[in-house]
């Protein structure tokens, strides 16, 4: 009998003791977590720029803000040290980058001036936007003291850099919009910092689109409400995720894939994304899987549209192809029957020949692979006809050198006619290219080698046009040439021109008496010291070249060729009886 | 009266438990059982917890740990020339707040680290309807300068969409980052809620709970169905043993089986067969004694008449002897006397052993006894030079009873108190209320020693063996009272101590048949030094 209030009360504080443990804390020390995460900066080269000084003078204060804007990985923070605390709120270093050769020392006291050299902009999103006018080059920085320093109080917006530290720094690159009918993808050049920020600054500019001016030269399906977030991170499987803000849902499945192909090529160009992540607002596009291959889309790429990677060429007036060291006849009428053509170009999909005949006055027109039938004779009676150029779409671009100058004729389904083309038309054109994705037309047009009313001997420029369609196609307008900037002081004679890729051309002329191939952005940008410009020893002439990606370019004369992809640049020599050595297009 | 009920019921209970040992063995055996399945289902409740908490820790830890690298990695990415600071924050806190939405933990982003503002006070961006004062002091003190993440317990508060508040244990995590748009450093807590864990563990709490009182149940169960085995056949030979006390020598326990307690209950049977046995042979023993009595009084009668009737010839010619066969003629006669009374004693004495007393009851006064009594031994105080008094209330003292046996008991006591009264006087009390009568014989003699009052009743009992019966009694004297007073359903019980004296008490139910409670006149005389 006495045993049962002990029993009850140790069975009491079980129960209590049992539901005092069931609850989980609420509240306990702080414990270090041990599990950092797995996140590795890159590797490679940093700079953290030394912060103002105590007592710096304004010049070295204007001197070290330049030089804080080298800082490794690109960030702002430092240079933002060097102003004051109102610039510092108004600051927008991300409007544009001024690129500089040089600079001179900063003079001066409450406005500290500094002259750049060699300088020009790149836009916010990356795109060459022309060099800088003498006049503009020359900043003056208005000083102020605070706190007893002086601090720079009106910084202009933009990130102002060395030549040799954007070299390092940014990497030029092409993002990737839609021609104006959505069928192949056209390359803009841009560049943008390499490194971490790759991606983020590819995309960014991605979503900020070709711009008003090329509104009808090309097309971009990211929709403007879209926006990128912080950035486009890149995990260790190499998926990119691209999430955009905004509403995505208002896309068509179709404008959704194009979007995702213009994404794809975009970021395709960063080695280590394998794959994209993308979505609007957390929610993948219409009819889009949420992982992209950076490889889908490939039909869309601007340079191989259906494209043969053959060599093309005339042998005894018939037509062949394969490689240089083993070209056979093509099937079909051209490849039995001698036509007469003193020049020809085949068409993207080889369905397709023009040959220029008669001297150069005439051009015949007809398919490839016909068995029988003739070739129609769509020009005739023309001057002296520059070899013709196919795009994409199966137009055709003829430039006759009249005695009044070029006349450029275009044949698309609607028939041959006539295109003025500003700073094309009526010149003395010596070279013309038209790109795959029929955006472009390059030319070398000889200018008068008059300089300040002296008579010099005449000298070649490259100039580029953009050409405008309407979205079935049909040809609007090309846009005014500009002049692609030489970037060297002397004015050569080109002998030949031709693709190096999609944005760029590779420009053969002579050197006294050695030939050199230089490459020239189309969008007249200067070209990254690193791109090569090999000298060759012999009488070359000609250059043939593709702009696929990883295609061959050769430099040829009539005894000999050289493949200029290749390391060591040996001449073969050439079969002899081949003439017009080309790629289709 | 009203808390006699539970009382009664307490009693009741206790009674119960006090007598039924299956009750007890069933009650302790579930209270053991209820200590060790408390202490085993705490021990593993204590367990589960651990081993969830430190699973859900370790989990949470690097979620956070994943998430902070997330955030690193993607201000990696931001471009350098992003130098507004709220504008990143934004589009950082943003994603996490969705991730954190669609994988159950909330998110604040504080900062920068060393502002001195407290969480609550602006500038803190915190995941939809939480309370940022769920991040605990302790944690926002650890993160006030620059520190290594850190995690502890606490409690998250969430407005609901209905507006109440939602509480629940939670896990937070805390670390830092610095910001690319400012290079400040600004803190990111991860609140994660336990309130799975919690009813995961209520889960297994509830199971256990519910096994321990299956358990429990079927522990008492057993039990009682084990000791139910034992106590019925020890509860059936209780009640046959019982009935044997009762007198039913005939009663056995029925064996069935062939266990231990079958052979108990044959041991049982064996016993009760033997004591039968042996019962039977002293009944008969007895039996025969009595009736050898009997006969030989009644056998003894006949010649006693014979002897008498010659002895009184004798008697009556006495004078015409010699003084010595006159002397033995007188003699003769009052051994006579004595052999004839002795004699009527016995047939008395067999006459209760028969079961053959017969009552006449009618309503005496035992005052009127009491002093009839006297008057009847008024010769023999005289001679002993003893004054009995009696004492009795102004009243009649009434019992309804055999006014010859009670006469014949009060003489025997009155009579037993002269003989050993040593000259002193003897005093007769009487009492009477409306239940009992009661009469009292006090004598002043030598007393009786300890343990002699309950053998003063016994047949030819004296307390000196040497002292003569002086008074002429036969030694049968108060046996028969005493079966006189049994056969009135009445007490006759005696006091006495060396020295002081004895009293005797009779005592007798107002109504024949009635049940005596107590006596109106105590058992130890008020004049003795007991009393005193």
């Amino acid at each position: 009998m006495r045993r049962t209030p002990a029993l009850s009360t140790a069975i009491a504080l079980v129960i209590v003791a049992l539901s005092g443990c069931v609850s989980l804390p609420e509240s306990g020390p702080v414990v270090p977590a041990d599990n950092e995460g797995s996140f590795a900066d890159e590797l490679g080269s940093r700079y953290l720029p030394n912060p103002p000084q105590p007592g710096e003078s304004a010049t070295d204060i204007v001197r070290h803000f330049l030089e804080a804007m080298t800082a490794t990985p690109i960030q702002t923070n430092s240079a933002a040290e060097f102003l004051t605390e109102d610039a510092q709120a108004s600051w927008e270093p991300e409007g544009e980058t001024i690129v500089y050769g040089d600079a001179t020392q900063p003079k001066g006291q409450t406005r500290v001036s500094v002259a750049l050299t060699d300088a020009h902009v790149l836009d916010s999103r990356g795109v060459f936007a022309g060099r800088l006018p003498p006049a503009d080059r020359t900043f003056s920085f208005r000083m102020t003291i605070e706190e007893g320093q002086w601090r720079i109080d009106d910084p202009p917006d933009a990130l102002i850099v060395p030549r040799y530290w954007t070299d390092d720094q940014f990497r030029p690159v092409d993002v990737y919009f839609f021609d104006p009918t959505a069928r192949i993808l056209v390359p803009e050049p841009v560049s943008v910092p390499r490194g971490e920020q790759f991606a983020t600054a590819l995309t960014r500019s991605l979503l900020a689109g070709p711009g008003p001016a090329l509104a009808q030269v090309s097309r971009n399906f990211l929709p403007p409400q879209l926006t990128l977030g912080l950035s486009v991170p890149v995990d260790a499987d190499g998926i990119a995720d691209v999430a955009l803000q905004g509403d995505g849902s208002s896309m068509s499945a179709e404008e959704a894939e194009l979007a995702a192909v213009q994404l794809a090529w975009t970021l395709r160009q960063d080695p280590a994304i394998r794959s994209i992540r993308l979505t609007a607002d957390g929610q993948p596009l219409p009819g889009q899987s949420s992982l992209i291959r950076v490889e889908d889309g490939a039909q869309y790429g601007p340079a191989d549209f259906s494209s043969s990677t053959s060599l093309l060429a005339l042998r005894d007036g018939r037509l062949v192809s394969g490689q240089p060291d083993a070209m056979t006849p093509v099937d079909g009428l051209a490849g039995q029957q001698d036509y007469g053509f003193t020049d020809f170009a085949v068409s993207l999909d080889s369905t397709q020949v023009a040959g220029i005949t008669d001297g150069g006055t005439s051009v015949l027109l007809g398919p490839t692979f016909a068995r029988d039938g003739l070739l129609d004779q769509v020009v005739s009676g023309a001057t002296s006809l520059l070899p013709p150029v196919w795009d994409f779409a199966d137009r055709l671009w003829l430039v006759d050198r009249t005695s009044q100058g070029a006349q450029v004729t275009l044949i698309d389904r609607q028939g041959p006619r006539l295109v003025d083309v500003p700073g094309v038309t009526g010149e003395r054109v010596r070279h013309v290219l038209v790109s795959r994705d029929g955006s472009r037309l390059v030319s070398v047009v000889r200018r008068p080698g008059r300089v300040r009313g002296e008579e010099r001997p005449p000298r070649d420029q490259v100039v580029t046009s953009r050409i405008q369609y309407d979205d079935r196609g049909d040809l609007l307008a090309v846009t005014d040439a500009r002049r692609l900037p030489w970037p060297t002081g002397e004015r050569p004679r080109i002998r030949d021109i031709a693709w190096r890729t999609a944005t760029s051309v590779a420009v053969l002329y002579p050197i006294r008496e050695l030939v050199q191939v230089r490459t020239l952005t189309v969008d007249g940008a200067p070209v990254d010291a690193s791109v090569a410009s090999p000298t060759l020893g012999g009488d070359y002439r000609y250059l043939i070249g593709s702009p696929e990606i990883g295609g061959a370019l050769f430099a040829a004369s009539a005894q000999a060729y050289t493949d200029l992809t290749e390391a060591d640049r040996n001449p073969e020599p050439a079969d002899v009886d081949l003439s017009t050595l080309t790629y289709t297009g | 009266m009203a808390d006699s009920t539970p009382t009664g019921a307490l009693r009741r209970g206790l009674t119960f438990w006090r007598r039924s040992i299956q009750a007890r063995v069933v009650a302790s055996t579930v209270l053991l059982s209820a200590v060790v399945v408390a202490a085993v289902g705490w021990l593993l409740i204590q367990q589960t917890q651990e081993g969830l908490l430190k699973n859900r820790v370790e989990t949470v830890v690097a979620e956070a740990a994943n998430e902070t690298a997330d955030v690193n990695s993607q201000l990696a990415r931001a471009p350098g020339t992003d130098n507004d600071a709220g504008t990143q924050l934004r589009d950082l806190f943003e994603p996490i707040e969705d991730r954190g939405a669609a994988r159950g933990f909330a998110v604040v982003l504080a900062g920068p680290v060393g502002s001195g503002v407290p969480l609550d006070g602006g500038g803190t961006r915190s995941s939809a309807g939480l309370d940022v004062t769920s991040v605990p002091g302790s944690l926002q003190d650890h993160f006030a300068s620059p520190a290594d993440p850190a995690w502890t317990y606490t409690q998250i508060r969430m407005d609901q969409e209905n507006g109440e508040v939602r509480e629940g244990a939670g896990i937070v995590v805390g670390s830092q980052i610095e910001l690319k748009a400012d290079g400040e450093l600004y803190t990111l807590y991860y609140l994660f809620s336990l309130d799975e864990d919690a009813e995961t563990l209520s889960l297994v709490s509830r199971a256990l709970l519910t096994a321990a009182v299956s358990l429990l149940v079927l522990v008492a169960g057993l039990t009682w169905l084990v000791t139910r085995q034992v106590v019925t056949p020890i509860r059936l030979a209780r009640r046959v043993a019982e009935r044997l006390a009762a007198g039913e020598l005939q009663e056995r326990v029925r064996v069935t089986g062939e266990d231990d307690l079958a052979r108990l209950a044959t041991s049982f049977n064996q016993m009760a067969s033997s004591l039968q046995k042996q019962i039977r042979q002293l009944e008969e023993l007895s039996r025969v004694q009595r009736r050898f009595v009997s006969d030989v009084s009644h056998e003894l009668r006949t010649p006693l008449t014979t002897v008498r009737m010659a002895g009184d010839v004798l008697y009556d010619g006495r004078r015409d002897f010699d003084p010595a066969t006159s002397r033995a003629a007188e003699l003769l006669q009052t051994e006579l006397d004595r052999f004839e009374t002795l004699l009527a004693d016995l047939l008395e004495i067999s006459r209760f052993d028969a079961g053959a007393a017969q009552l006449d009851t009618d309503d005496v006064n035992l005052v009127d006894v009491a002093h009839r009594v006297v008057n009847m031994t008024r010769a023999l105080a005289d001679q002993r030079s003893v004054a009995v008094l009696v004492r009795a209330p102004g009243r009649p003292c009434l019992a309804e009873a055999d006014v010859r046996r009670v006469e014949r008991i009060v003489r025997n006591l009155v009579t037993n108190a002269i003989d050993h009264a040593e000259s002193r006087d003897v005093v007769i009390r009487v009492e009477g209320d409306e239940s009992a009568a009661a009469i009292a014989v006090r004598d002043y003699g030598v007393g009786l020693a300890p343990g002699e009052s309950a053998m003063v009743f016994n047949r030819f009992w004296r307390a000196d063996p040497a002292r003569a019966r002086t008074s002429g009694g036969t030694g049968l004297g108060l046996s028969i009272s005493l079966e006189d007073t049994h056969l009135h359903g009445g007490w006759l019980q005696a006091w006495g101590r060396p020295g002081e004296g004895a009293q005797f008490r009779l005592t007798l139910p107002r109504r024949a048949g009635g049940q005596l409670r107590q006596s109106p006149i105590p058992l130890v005389p008020v004049d003795s030094q007991e009393m005193v």
